[in-house]
């Protein structure tokens, strides 16, 4: 079973039946009419590469179809067969995953907090609970991202940020990051659109046996007079559908210490001051109401409010003689999501999304001193996607979707979007030892021309076809050792702002294109050995990496016109990123209830700006992206005790584009250690946690003069019955 | 495997955040050093440059060139005050040198800082929101987005009156909306209004006026329509008219140069486009940052002599002109480059001919310039 409940031929079981024919070739790319007809040569190579790879692909897959078929059919000749166990990560594209105990035993407060330990992630972190927290993959940009929640994109059509550090994990069951896209085929068309996609999976309602109902309630208090209570209510409606709701509230005063210093060349003391953080409150209720329904055991419907509803202070930028900032922010987020899935005659699965959201945004400044501010945005998006899966041989599937969704912004700005995605995909098996994927996006987007008359646009349409292929091959099925390679595009299309922001939005920009090609390996070795200890205990161990290169062209940038300080948007951005990640892990489970886990990633990134030669940062490494970060995880558990600790390093990097001692910003490394406990009476479990996030106390800035809290503590309880 | 990784976390911890000193200059040559003989009696020997730096980005600096050295400093001000909490401070505005003083208007740390002529810091006067500098007897006149006077939500400037020995704001009138520049025309101040905040919504909303304040009484006696919208500077040449620059809306009018004889009550229109300019004896040096075109208009004739006035081709490596000032002496004129706003700019010296004398990296967003005069 796939991780979404599909299922997936080749996940389960592999047959060796085939031996014999083994190099099963496969291929992937489906052609759509518009590629046929397109003049580009690109898609003609792609085009032919996809012909060629066919007929190869069928040639040399042709002798074992019939006994696939056989397989299909009498499935009882499985029982002849010698089964391998499938590795777990049979995906082509391996995500990076965090959920379950790891997930509950970080004890972080949001989304972005627990994402910073994967590899190849930035996080833009402005500091304290309130901070704006958006996550840039592989230094392409947070917007070539997709943030998915419960598999439906979290939209922003106005800045195209998704702020995570909004996201509660407190009802987060599962983080995943795909580079590149999803291997499951079976997926909306949007999916494929991003560069890079972050799923947020929340809890799947479970229940004891013989018992109806689930109630889970905690509270989380800490450092900045944070007081986080939250209560979950699950309800089994019938043996298969089952009501959840949830809700919480978050308050923080937002203050805490920070300290500025410097020091002269010859190493005294230049300065050293302490102050305290204002106007970083923030309060915000959250509430979320699902319905499952699990009809048969590939059908199901799932239907999800969201409501948000929050207050907060920008605390602003520290600079000279300026230590308090006075704006102010409200947003208001609802969602309504629907999804329904169902596979027809073992080979078709159907699957439909559908998702209403409202976002409500004022902002006001209240300093006196600055341009006084009280803007209102209010934004309406309605979403439909319709995709298809058919498995057309156990070792071949084709998949086909197509999205709509329209976009309104309301108020301070009128805008309005209707966007279209269509999507051809198939992915190939060959009995596990080579996986392909190929997809083909369309995406066409029309902006509508803006009543408002500072806004001189016109009605205008847009067509971008971007494909993408995935490979993975695996020598031998006994070793778990995989080389995998993809390459991808992705558009990013411009935002509202970006088009119409008074007059700084240039309404004839052209989307954003990012080229991502990726080689890596993977090896998971597993050194439990039940004929040494039957017990189950023993080593696991995972290791992967993966080089890659990305540009992105026609890069969206902010720049001057010809005014005193009047910015405008153009497509004037070239970037070329080489990167690596790497990853090691370590499950170690020694047995009396001991289990040991460590896992360590290391980011290399190499991200250059190549625009125009003349430039004095021509070829420097782009603002905000370090050369090297990286992070250690472990968690030591006797039973139901744990102890976390955790270590962020993000090198140094430069706060602009010249890298010059002026922009140069210090690399910074906090250590967070967590305990937690668990005990069980009965029906009841209850869990404390207590944290201590950097731990020495480190004065450090993720962007420049947003600076981040020094030692903190927090504390949770939670009662489950 | 484990061991290994602790050991490169372990050497990463301890090796990688050291002190974090204060910036010290960088060094650019101006040409051949000069003996200071060699000056002309009104001659300057050298001039300090403010850098805006980008708002919120805390990077306003000050440079210094030395024509006896043949040395431009960048950025001299964090080594000469390495005590300073977070340096200078945040959007350079204005600078001047009055008596023995440098004085630079930082808008956005809200404040005139306040120097010696070596750049060493001697005081601070806090003003909300200033913009720029007039100076006259033992007093300084700073204009300011904030006044408090009109509705909470959008308030008009405001003139503050400061003591140049106290560094004590000792009074303040009210005058338009946004005001900008000033100018100093015997007991009076003649002030431009731009409005600039309330036309950003609104292109309607834009100033058009000049407000006239008598320095006895401190109060606003005359308030001039100029007939164009969101006036950004004046300056008065040698012949007391004054010079009126309007930005225009950005949306249907553009930018152009205005100018009125005394009493200044009707000024003309000259309908020409320019983002900034500078006078030096009978000529107005301007530029306009849309078309990148740099010019000289004739004060006593008002129409433009030369719409070219850079003849070595060297204005095509200008990307965005943002200051322009001409030696009072010499009859050089500098030219600031912005560049993108967020990356060093330059500062290039023109012979009166047109030519290219030097050019040196300056901070972000080179604004304002002050010339040391000779002692």
């Amino acid at each position: 079973m796939s991780h979404w409940g599909i299922p997936i031929p080749w996940e389960g079981a592999e047959s060796v039946l085939s031996q014999k024919t083994c190099r099963r070739f496969i291929f992937l790319a489906s052609v759509s009419r518009k590629m046929l007809s397109s003049k580009s040569i690109t898609y003609r190579l792609l085009l032919i590469a996809a012909l060629s790879f066919c007929a190869v692909g069928h040639a040399m897959c042709q002798d074992s179809q019939h006994i696939d078929t056989v397989l299909i059919e009498q499935t009882t000749a499985l029982d002849e067969v010698t089964v391998i166990a499938a590795p777990l990560d049979k995906d082509i594209i391996v995500p990076q995953t965090l959920s379950g105990e790891r997930l509950r035993s970080m004890n972080s407060l949001n989304v972005a907090d627990a994402i910073r330990y994967f590899s190849g992630v930035q996080i833009k972190d402005y500091g304290g609970v309130g901070g704006i927290k958006t996550i840039n993959v592989r230094s392409m940009g947070s917007q070539h991202t997709g943030v998915y929640y419960n598999g439906i994109q979290l939209g922003n059509a106005q800045n195209g940020q998704v702020d995570l550090g909004k996201f509660s994990l407190e009802n987060i069951d599962e983080i995943r990051l795909f580079n590149g896209q999803k291997s499951d085929i079976l997926q909306s068309a949007r999916e494929f659109g991003s560069a890079g996609n972050v799923y947020l999976t929340t809890r799947r309602p479970k229940f004891a046996p013989g018992r109806k109902s689930h109630i889970r309630a905690s509270l989380k208090a800490g450092s900045f007079a944070l007081i986080n209570p939250s209560m979950l209510v699950d309800v089994k409606l019938t043996d298969n559908m089952s009501l959840t709701m949830n809700a919480e509230v978050v308050h923080s005063n937002g203050r805490y210490k920070f300290r500025y210093r410097k020091t002269t060349p010859d190493g005294t003391v230049a300065y050293d001051t302490t102050a305290i953080r204002h106007n970083g409150d923030v309060n915000a209720v959250r509430a979320e109401v699902g319905l499952n329904h699990y009809y048969t055991s590939s059908g199901y419907w799932k239907l999800n409010a969201y409501h948000y509803n929050s207050e907060r202070g920008v605390p602003g930028a520290i600079v000279n003689n300026v230590w308090r900032n006075g704006e102010r922010l409200w947003d208001r987020n609802t969602f309504l999501q629907a999804q329904w899935s169902d596979e027809f005659f073992n080979r078709w699965t159907s699957k439909v999304n559908a998702k209403y959201a409202c976002d409500y945004t004022h902002y006001i400044n209240n300093d006196t001193r600055l341009l006084p501010a009280d803007n209102e945005y209010l934004q309406h998006e309605a979403y439909i996607s319709w995709s298809n899966k058919v498995m057309l041989f156990d070792w071949w599937d084709i998949a086909a979707a197509y999205d709509i969704q329209y976009n309104g912004l309301r108020q301070y700005m009128t805008a309005d979007r209707l966007s279209q995605w269509y999507s051809l995909a198939a992915a190939f098996n060959c009995k596990g030892y080579l996986r392909a994927q190929a997809s083909i996006l369309g995406t066409t987007v029309t902006d509508f021309a803006d009543k408002n008359k500072k806004i001189k646009a016109q009605t205008k349409t847009t067509t971008q076809f971007t494909p993408g292929m995935f490979f993975s091959y695996q020598p031998t099925l006994r070793a778990k050792f995989k080389i995998n390679a993809f390459y991808k595009q992705a558009y990013r299309f411009p935002t509202f702002n970006d088009l119409y922001y008074t007059d700084m939005g240039a309404a004839d920009l052209k989307p954003e294109k990012a080229t991502q090609h990726d080689v890596g390996i993977s090896y998971d070795a597993d050194f439990k050995n039940a004929k040494v200890h039957p017990d189950g205990t023993g080593l696991t161990l995972s290791i992967n990496a993966d080089y890659y290169y990305n540009k992105v062209t026609d890069k969206i940038i902010a720049y001057p016109k010809g005014q005193q300080f009047r910015w405008t948007m153009l497509n004037l951005g070239l970037v070329k990123i080489h990167g690596v990640d790497a990853k090691a892990t370590a499950d170690w489970d020694i047995g009396k209830g001991w289990r040991w886990m460590v896992t360590a990633q290391y980011t290399y990134q190499d991200a250059r700006d190549v625009t125009n030669s003349h430039d004095n940062y021509y070829q420097h490494q782009i603002p905000y992206i370090p050369h090297h970060s990286g992070s250690v995880t472990t968690m030591l558990q006797w039973k139901g005790y744990s102890l976390n600790y955790s270590f962020i390093y993000v090198g140094e990097r430069y706060n602009q584009q010249e890298n010059i001692p002026a922009n140069y910003v210090q690399p910074w490394y906090t250590h967070d250690l967590s305990i937690a406990a668990q005990w069980g009476i009965k029906d009841v479990k209850l869990r404390v946690n207590a944290d201590i996030n950097n731990l020495l106390g480190q004065d450090y800035e993720v962007i420049t003069n947003y600076p981040m809290p020094k030692t903190n503590f927090r504390i949770g309880v939670t009662v489950e019955y | 495997m484990k061991k290994l990784l602790f050991i490169i976390s372990a050497i990463v911890l301890t090796a990688c955040r050291g002190n974090d000193p204060v910036l010290t200059p960088d060094t650019y040559d101006l040409g051949a050093p000069r003996d200071a003989s060699t000056f002309a009696a009104d001659e300057p020997h050298g001039f300090f440059l403010l850098n805006q730096g980008n708002m919120g980005s805390n990077k306003a600096t000050i440079d210094y060139g030395d024509f006896v050295t043949g040395k431009y400093l960048r950025n001299i001000f964090p080594s000469r005050n390495p005590s300073v909490v977070k340096e200078l401070g945040d959007v350079g505005n204005d600078l001047q040198i009055y008596g023995d003083r440098l004085y630079a208007v930082i808008n956005a740390s809200h404040k005139v800082e306040v120097m010696d002529l070596e750049a060493h810091r001697i005081g601070q006067i806090d003003i909300p929101n200033c913009r720029y500098m007039v100076f006259s007897g033992s007093k300084g006149y700073v204009s300011s987005f904030v006044g408090g006077i009109g509705d909470a939500d959008s308030p008009h400037g405001a003139v503050y009156e400061f003591d140049i020995q106290s560094l004590e704001v000792t009074r303040s009138v009210s005058v338009g909306f946004q005001p900008e520049q000033m100018a100093l025309m015997g007991n009076s101040i003649y002030i431009v209004n731009s409005g600039g905040y309330r036309g950003y919504d609104n292109p309607d909303n834009y100033e058009r006026t000049v407000s006239v304040i008598d320095l006895a009484s401190f109060a606003v006696v005359r308030t001039i329509d100029v007939g164009a919208v969101n006036l950004l500077r004046i300056a008065a040449d040698e012949q007391e008219q004054l010079w009126i620059l309007s930005q225009g809306d950005y949306v249907n009018t553009t930018s152009t140069l205005l100018v009125a004889k005394p009493p200044y009550d009707n000024f003309e229109n000259l309908n020409i486009r320019c983002s900034n300019f500078a006078l030096h004896g009978d000529k107005l040096y301007y530029y306009d940052g849309n078309a990148k075109t740099y010019g000289i208009i004739s004060t006593t004739s008002h129409s433009v002599i030369n719409t070219s006035f850079i003849t070595d081709g060297t204005d095509k490596t200008i990307d965005m002109p943002y200051l322009i000032t001409a030696n009072p002496s010499t009859g050089e004129v500098m030219i600031g480059d912005a560049k993108n706003y967020v990356s060093s700019g330059t500062l290039s010296c023109y012979t009166p001919q047109g030519s290219l004398r030097w050019r040196v990296t300056t901070g972000d967003i080179p604004a304002a310039l002050a010339w040391v005069k000779p002692e």
